[in-house]
């Protein structure tokens, strides 16, 4: 009976015995070998910052595609510029009939009629042209495709004379129709191309009776006015070139030299940002620096650690501010790897059997043997191999300069890398040079401008839309980081990148 | 708040919830510590220790699988028993039989004595006594859960056991003895 109580009793009484003291000293003891507490994330504010930055962007390319008069064909940027036309009166041409042709009386009051209904004006003097084009774009809304031009071809005894002009914005859809029908397009033909020898005939006609050109009936009817487009070969050029300023015939020149002969459409700049998709395998240069009196762990390190490769993806908003110039902001996951082979010495000590033996009396009296003991240094290897990896969640800006050939463009790119989020997922040698199994350590970059970027990309042309992109970027590490707070690491990497650029 | 809330604090190394914890379980893990040594400072170192273990591997405590004190204590343990490998083997190479623990005649004795007077009457036990007593009558632990952690054999066990008891039976008497004079 007393067994039980006896033990019941010890019991109680043990675990009820308080003890005297200080928790707050051993307290202090026990914090100092806590994992240090991670200082607040600063995920939320640089998540905040890279959303303003991106909206930002996207508002300011909104802007630029708003305050955007340019066209593309091809993928080139054409300035429809404004045009003067000085008054003149020579160069007047004779059809076949010896009939003076439509513009050769294009004169101050054309250009004030012009004026007068349109902010912009221009038209090319036609007189002698052999070649030009009247073309009409429909208002910013519809300006969408080709079906916008008139191509009147005007023929002469001796040549071809032919007006390019862009109308003025402003007017209804159905101006191309009426300005068609005044042209006498065979609407059966195709609108773009039809020869209109018996519509111009006439529009002669009336031109002789009225004593308005054409282009001035044309313009009195549809109260519209006539813009000047490009011209595609010097050839058209000649009648002309005493009219135009010196940079203007430059600039006809080398558009001509450009794009001889081909009609180019004058489609509205459709895109002016694109969204990258990059995958990307990249080559490590990996540096370690000791910052500790002790260089054990830092030379084990050095000799266990090796890097393999490095994988990514990188999702990009690109805005174009023209046509060579442009930004870019991402978010990049990266991924490195390693390989660690480390060989594990512990030295352990325990107490085995001797020959010798001792005996002592006991509290109870009786004699107990012990027997003899020695300590016995045993050194044990154990060798690990493990693969481990390192992730980074990056936020690139570039800024970009473009330059296209044909189907291709080259790009120069370089901008700040901004480090969001950084962890490691794997075994690690501890301070104490003893394998540490399955270390998950996270977000312990010390930097948010971890590296510096410097980028060659080709890119070609697949289609309205899309282009193939590939590259290579070198990353230059402009910060360091430790996982054992002891031995500070740092990457540089050349990326081969391979991705689609869509435009917007 | 409550335990899981607090634990689920200190796994996330919340340094206020880590001393908040701390602060509720120390005494009692004290205690236990304390029985296992002689001295308070190895009390105290082992407690320590436990402490940093204990936090290292909260999250690997599953509230499902066993009770939180009993998880702590036996960490405690395991660091009285390390600390005490080193100072001394705790394996008793010489065999004892068995013997029956006679009925302590004097439970007046006992009843006047404080948890303070246990505490240090079990000071006096042979370290391996006072480990297997604690293990077996306080922590309830069976002779084959306490073979395994000391690596002995479980007669071993047994018989330090017994001769903790009796030993604890003479010293009692023996302050009887002395109260009396």
């Amino acid at each position: 009976m007393l067994g039980n109580d006896f033990e019941k009793y010890m019991k109680n009484n043990l675990e009820s015995a308080r003890s005297d003291w200080d928790k707050e000293e051993m307290w202090a003891d026990i914090e100092q070998h806590l994992p240090p507490v991670k200082e607040p994330r600063r995920l939320l504010p640089i998540w905040w910052l890279s959303g303003f930055v991106t909206l930002g962007l996207i508002a300011l390319s909104i802007f630029f595609w708003n305050k955007n008069e340019a066209y593309n064909a091809s993928h080139t940027l054409v300035e429809i510029e404004k045009r003067s036309i000085n008054k003149t009166d020579e160069n007047t041409t004779v059809d076949k009939d010896g009939n003076s042709l439509l513009f050769e009386n294009t004169t101050s009051d054309l250009l004030n009629s012009i004026n007068q209904n349109s902010e912009e004006e221009s038209v090319i003097k036609a007189n002698s042209i052999t070649q030009a084009f009247i073309v009409k774009q429909l208002n910013k809304s519809n300006a969408n495709s080709n079906k916008h031009i008139v191509n009147m071809s005007l023929n002469s005894s001796t040549t071809q004379n032919e007006v390019f002009a862009v109308e003025e914005n402003n007017h209804s859809n159905n101006t191309q129709n009426v300005v068609s029908n005044d042209l006498g397009l065979n609407s059966s033909k195709d609108k773009n191309t039809s020869s209109v020898e018996s519509g111009i005939a006439d529009l002669k006609k009336s031109s002789l009776e009225n004593g308005k050109s054409t282009i001035e009936q044309m313009i009195d009817k549809h109260n519209t006015a006539f813009l000047q487009a490009r011209v595609f070969s010097i050839k058209p050029l000649d009648g002309i070139m005493s009219y135009l300023s010196a940079p203007v015939r430059s600039s006809f020149i080398l558009n001509a030299l450009a794009e001889t002969n081909n009609i180019i459409n004058p489609i509205k700049m459709k895109w002016l940002s694109s969204l990258a998709l990059y995958g990307s395998y990249s080559l490590l240069n990996r540096a370690l620096t000791n910052t500790s009196n002790d260089n054990t762990l830092f030379a084990q390190r050095n000799e266990a650690e090796k890097t393999l490769e490095g994988i990514g993806a990188q999702l990009s908003y690109r805005i174009h501010f023209n046509n060579n110039l442009f930004t870019e902001i991402g978010v990049e996951y990266q991924r490195i790897n390693e390989v660690l082979n480390f060989e594990e010495r512990i030295a352990t000590q325990e107490l085995v059997p001797s020959d010798s033996a001792a005996y002592f009396i006991n509290f109870a009296g009786e004699t107990q043997y012990v027997a003899g003991e020695k300590i016995q240094t045993r050194l044990m290897k154990t060798g690990y191999s493990s693969y481990n990896e390192h992730h980074f969640v990056n936020v690139p800006i570039r800024i970009g300069y473009s330059q296209k050939f044909d189907n291709f463009s080259l790009s120069i790119l370089a901008g700040p890398v901004l480090n969001v989020y950084q962890s490691y997922h794997g075994d690690v040698i501890g301070s104490d040079l003893k394998f540490v199994q399955d270390a998950e350590i996270n977000g312990f970059q010390n930097s948010l401008f971890t590296a510096f970027d410097t980028g060659l990309y080709l890119d070609y042309n697949l289609g309205k839309n899309f282009s193939l992109s590939g590259g290579i970027n070198y990353r230059k590490s402009l910060s360091s980081f430790t996982i054992d707070g002891v031995v500070n690491q740092t990457y540089d990497t050349v990326d081969f990148k391979l991705g689609i650029l869509f435009k917007i | 708040m409550d335990i899981d809330k607090l634990i689920q604090n200190c796994i996330n190394n919340d340094r206020e919830s880590q001393k908040q914890f701390y602060m509720l379980t120390a005494e009692r893990l004290m205690n236990v510590s304390r029985r296992y040594t002689k001295d308070i400072s190895d009390a105290k170192d082992i407690l320590q220790n436990a402490y940093i273990k204990i936090f290292k591997k909260l999250e690997n405590f599953d509230s499902e699988k066993g009770n939180l004190n009993s998880w702590l204590t036996k960490i405690v343990i395991n660091e009285a028993l390390q600390l005490l490998r080193k100072n001394k083997r705790l394996a008793e190479r010489e065999q004892i039989g068995n013997q029956q623990f006679e009925e302590l005649s004097t439970p007046e004795v006992i009843a006047r004595l404080q948890a303070e007077d246990v505490m240090k009457l079990m000071k006096l036990l042979p370290d391996g006594y006072r480990i297997v007593f604690n293990m077996s009558v306080v922590e309830g632990y069976s002779h084959r859960e306490i073979a395994a952690a000391l690596n002995i054999s479980e007669s071993t066990s047994r018989s330090q056991l017994t001769r903790a008891k009796r030993m604890l039976r003479d010293l009692l008497n023996d302050q009887k003895t002395a109260e009396l004079c």
